[in-house]
């Protein structure tokens, strides 16, 4: 197992958000979280990331337990995180960008090879290597965001709602890109609110509802299955 | 107005305006890495000073080696600061003002018992005058100058082509972003106040030969480059120096014509109907 | 009508406690004037009625200070409203002729008239510059006050200030204010006024809009009450109220200077605040307390004064950010463990953004 998320509790003030979540998510699969708003599906990420202290639980990476570890020790390990809506750094230009992805990275030679495979993957972006990430269009900031974090050289890219303000048509690349770098072997977890496009693209699934999983399993069967189709694929 | 009157006053501008740059820098820089007002600078300036008075009048060291070992020295200290007291309530902007607060008056009342409160002097490495268009310039003021544009291009080399400066810029612009590329709070904040502080020590160095040093020196430095940075718009580094500038040469020609009191009136007066007009100040955009 | 309505509904029970000890107050405000009022017949040490005088007449100041930092406006000008008391009063009484009681609250009057005219372009800006601007503006004025001789007396000051001309006080007898205990009741009579008006400010409905603003402008905006209005109001009002305090000052002492309102006055008054809790009603009158009785251990070595002051600012910053106010609490908290309620809050984000 990959990651292992066991009994994952988190508190805002008083307020549970995430209530004992357990997930498993085994190498090179692509594994999503989906669930509506407020759910604490980007509390999950976030803690995953160590930008929130979880108040229960443990999560394990590669066997060892990173709960409680700084988040620049956990992105080290391998665990690369873009967040909801890309925040790219719109004022510095796209190059700067991805060296900022690999910041923490010494082995240049590698850095290089991930450089050459963020542009085969969005060719665009070197067209716009000097150019100020802000003057970019939505689509292309998605694709820089996504750049920068396989610049970080990750064995886990976690992405939250990856599609969120997107054309349909970009949702599909979108999609199509995760799939792409799932197959170069690194492994995905997704959190959506598309659900029909995760749980098509996806291997495993976990339903969250007010922080709880409430359905798991192979992406498929819950794609079929009629509580699921009832609430989260509109019927 | 002569000429060399005019040469005189332009040079004394740039150089009061380099000091409140290398002044206004750190508290700008520190604005806009981690969101807060330091309003120990000052304290940092006025210790630049008087380390400076002990390496070079007292130890009889070289000027130019003092100059790494203050910064080194006093930034090393704001690193300490910012570790032991700044980052445990980090995220209470409030609360950290008012702690620099405290901080400063601090530092400055230690100041008048361990150094006294007589003025210290520093004697001048440059003792020497400079002729220009008819007007004599002490070589001290054209250092400060050199000193000041070498501080700033480094700076600026370092934060646009270094890694470490590249951190800082992303983590000034989305603190969470950039600490999901490993870019760390803590060895940020660090950095930050390291430079914050070390370039409060070197506008503490260059003044020592040139102005009285005084303990109280700092509380009114702290005026100045908030002015400074307030009138070039928070956080905005070219915002900060254009500003420095420009108060630099008010108070130049002011103090030359007007008198010191109503030129201090005047910078105020100027800023106030500035930022009245412009809220924002020169270069500053609006924050949430 | 039907916002305002809204706004009450939440709470009826709530609120209808806040009016029935609204009604009260005057009362509990006039028994602790009485109260007070015995000591110096009490205690006949003319150093302790000194003393309990400079805390009077330092809680004005920094119990307005409170409030304007709680408006959301990080003040740092305090000086400067008090300064402009104290000179305005002083002037009026030895160059226009005025009697005291008149010059003092024209005092008042002139300096939140300053407050206006100065509130309305910078408290547009945000809470920084507002620290800049009054910061900058207390120093120009020491600085006109040291260059401008006439009538300012320049850097040294101005001399031999008369005390308060006499008054008869029907049933008590003439004041002539030749004794300590004269002072003492007035500033008392003009501290509780202070803590009145404040009193009343706080527990009205614009008090639970200052509440409002700290949690956050939107939050005001939606109940849809215009804050700029309120926030210069309050500006002026405790500006007002902080140069009468300067009145009295200038008047108690017989002497004022330049030097006496230098931005060290405000810092003061940030250590009390904040050493008291700057969320708390009873915070600046604490902190004034405590720091005034403390700081008497030093009196007359102002460094190292100062030191203990910013060294207990420290302290209480780190380990008490509610301040002293809340150290029962913190005790309480200690003693039974988490279940008391949670003594670390959050601070006024609201002045900086």
């Amino acid at each position: 197992m990959l990651l292992d998320i066991r009994n994952l509790r988190i508190k805002y003030g008083q307020v549970e958000v995430v209530r004992g979540v357990s997930i498993e998510v085994e190498e090179g699969s692509i594994v999503t979280l989906i669930g509506s708003n407020g759910a604490g599906k980007s509390s999950i990420l976030k803690t995953l990331s160590g930008l929130i202290k979880p108040s229960g639980g443990e999560i394990r990476f590669q066997g060892k337990k990173i709960n409680g570890l700084r988040t620049a020790s956990i992105v080290k390990s391998g665990i690369a995180q873009i967040p909801e809506g890309g925040r790219v750094f719109a004022k510095l230009t796209v190059a700067e960008n991805l060296r900022a992805g690999a910041y923490l990275r010494r082995d240049s030679e590698k850095v290089e090879k991930d450089y050459e495979r963020v542009f085969r993957y969005f060719p665009v972006l070197k067209q716009r290597l000097g150019q100020k990430a802000g003057t970019l269009s939505g689509g292309e900031r998605q694709m820089l965001a996504f750049g920068r974090a396989l610049m970080n050289g990750p064995k886990l890219l976690a992405l939250d709602e990856p599609s969120l303000g997107l054309s349909p048509m970009l949702v599909g690349t979108i999609f199509e890109i995760i799939r792409a770098i799932n197959r170069e072997g690194v492994t995905i977890l997704l959190v959506e609110q598309n659900a029909r496009m995760a749980l098509e693209c996806a291997d495993r699934a976990y339903v969250l509802q007010t922080g709880e999983v409430v359905k798991y399993g192979p992406a498929r069967e819950l794609l079929e299955s009629d509580d699921v189709r009832k609430s989260y694929l509109g019927g | 107005m002569e000429l060399h009157e005019l040469v005189q006053n332009v040079v004394n501008a740039i150089s009061i305006g380099s000091i409140y740059a290398l002044l206004a820098l750190g508290l700008t820089l520190l604005f806009s890495i981690m969101d807060i007002l330091f309003f120990a600078h000052g304290a940092m300036y006025m210790l630049g000073a008087y380390a400076t008075y002990y390496f070079c009048t007292k130890f009889g060291w070289n000027y130019f080696v003092a100059i790494p070992l203050v910064i080194l020295l006093i930034g090393t200290f704001g690193t300490l600061i910012e570790k032991g007291l700044f980052r445990p309530i980090r995220n209470d902007h409030v609360a950290i003002i008012f702690l620099g607060i405290a901080l400063n008056w601090f530092l400055e009342s230690a100041g008048f018992i361990v150094f006294g409160l007589r003025p210290k002097p520093v004697a001048s490495a440059f003792p020497g005058k400079l002729q220009f268009l008819g007007s004599t310039i002490s070589w001290e003021r054209a250092v400060v100058v050199i000193i000041g544009m070498i501080a700033v291009f480094s700076l600026y080399f370092f934060l646009m082509r270094s890694r470490l400066g590249l951190g800082l810029r992303a983590f000034a612009e989305d603190p969470e972003a950039a600490e999901l590329q490993g870019i760390s709070n803590d060895h940020v904040c660090s950095l930050g106040f390291f430079i914050g502080c070390g370039l409060a020590a070197l506008a503490g160095l260059l003044v020592a030969p040139i102005f009285i040093i005084t303990p109280a020196m700092g509380s009114h430095a702290v005026l100045i480059s908030l002015l400074v940075i307030g009138l070039g718009g928070l956080g905005s580094i070219p915002g900060a120096l254009l500003s420095a500038f420009i108060i630099g040469s008010i108070e130049s020609f002011g103090t030359a014509y007007l008198g010191a009191n109503i030129t201090w009136g005047l910078i105020f007066i100027f800023v106030v109907v500035f930022l009245t007009i412009r809220p924002t100040g020169i270069l500053g955009v609006e924050r949430e | 009508m039907t916002k305002a309505a809204a706004c009450h509904n939440g709470l009826p029970s709530a609120y209808l406690q806040k009016l029935n000890r609204q009604k009260r107050a005057p009362y509990g405000f006039l028994g602790i004037f009485f109260l007070l009022s015995m000591v110096p017949f009490i205690c006949r040490n003319d150093y302790y009625v000194h003393v309990m005088i400079a805390i009077f007449y330092t809680v004005i100041y920094t119990s307005t200070y409170r409030f304007i930092l709680r408006t959301g406006q990080f003040h740092f000008g305090a000086h400067a409203f008090i300064g402009i008391g104290a000179y305005a009063s002083v002037l009026l009484v030895t160059r226009a002729g005025w009697s005291f009681w008149a010059a003092m609250p024209a005092a008042g009057i002139i300096a939140a008239v300053c407050a206006l005219i100065v509130g309305f372009p910078i408290l547009r800006l945000k809470g920084i510059y507002f620290a800049i601007i009054t910061w900058g503006l207390g120093d120009t004025l020491r600085f006109v006050y040291m260059r401008f001789k006439n009538p300012f007396g320049g850097a040294l000051g101005i001399f031999s200030i008369p005390g308060p001309n006499p008054i008869t006080i029907p049933g008590v007898g003439v004041i002539d204010f030749s004794q300590k205990s004269h002072y003492y009741i007035l500033a008392l009579a003009l501290m509780m006024l202070t803590l009145y008006v404040l009193y009343r400010l706080e527990r009205s409905r614009i008090g639970l809009v200052f509440g409002a603003i700290r949690e956050g402008d939107q939050l005001a905006r939606a109940i849809g009450i215009n804050i700029m209005n309120y926030k210069v109001l309050a500006f002026a009002v405790c500006s007002g109220l902080a140069a009468m305090g300067g009145s009295f000052y200038a008047h108690y002492t017989y002497y004022i200077s330049p030097q006496d309102f230098t931005v060290l006055l405000t810092i003061y008054l940030a250590i009390y605040t904040v050493v008291g809790g700057q969320d708390s009603y009873f915070g600046a009158i604490v902190g004034t307390v405590v720091l005034s009785l403390a700081g008497e251990i030093f009196a007359g070595y102002s460094h190292y004064q100062l030191i203990m002051y910013s060294t207990f600012m420290i302290v209480v910053l780190l380990f008490l950010p509610q301040g002293l106010v809340s150290f029962p609490r913190y005790i309480a908290r200690l003693f039974v463990g988490n279940s008391a309620n949670e003594v670390k809050g959050k601070g006024n984000e609201s002045a900086l953004t």
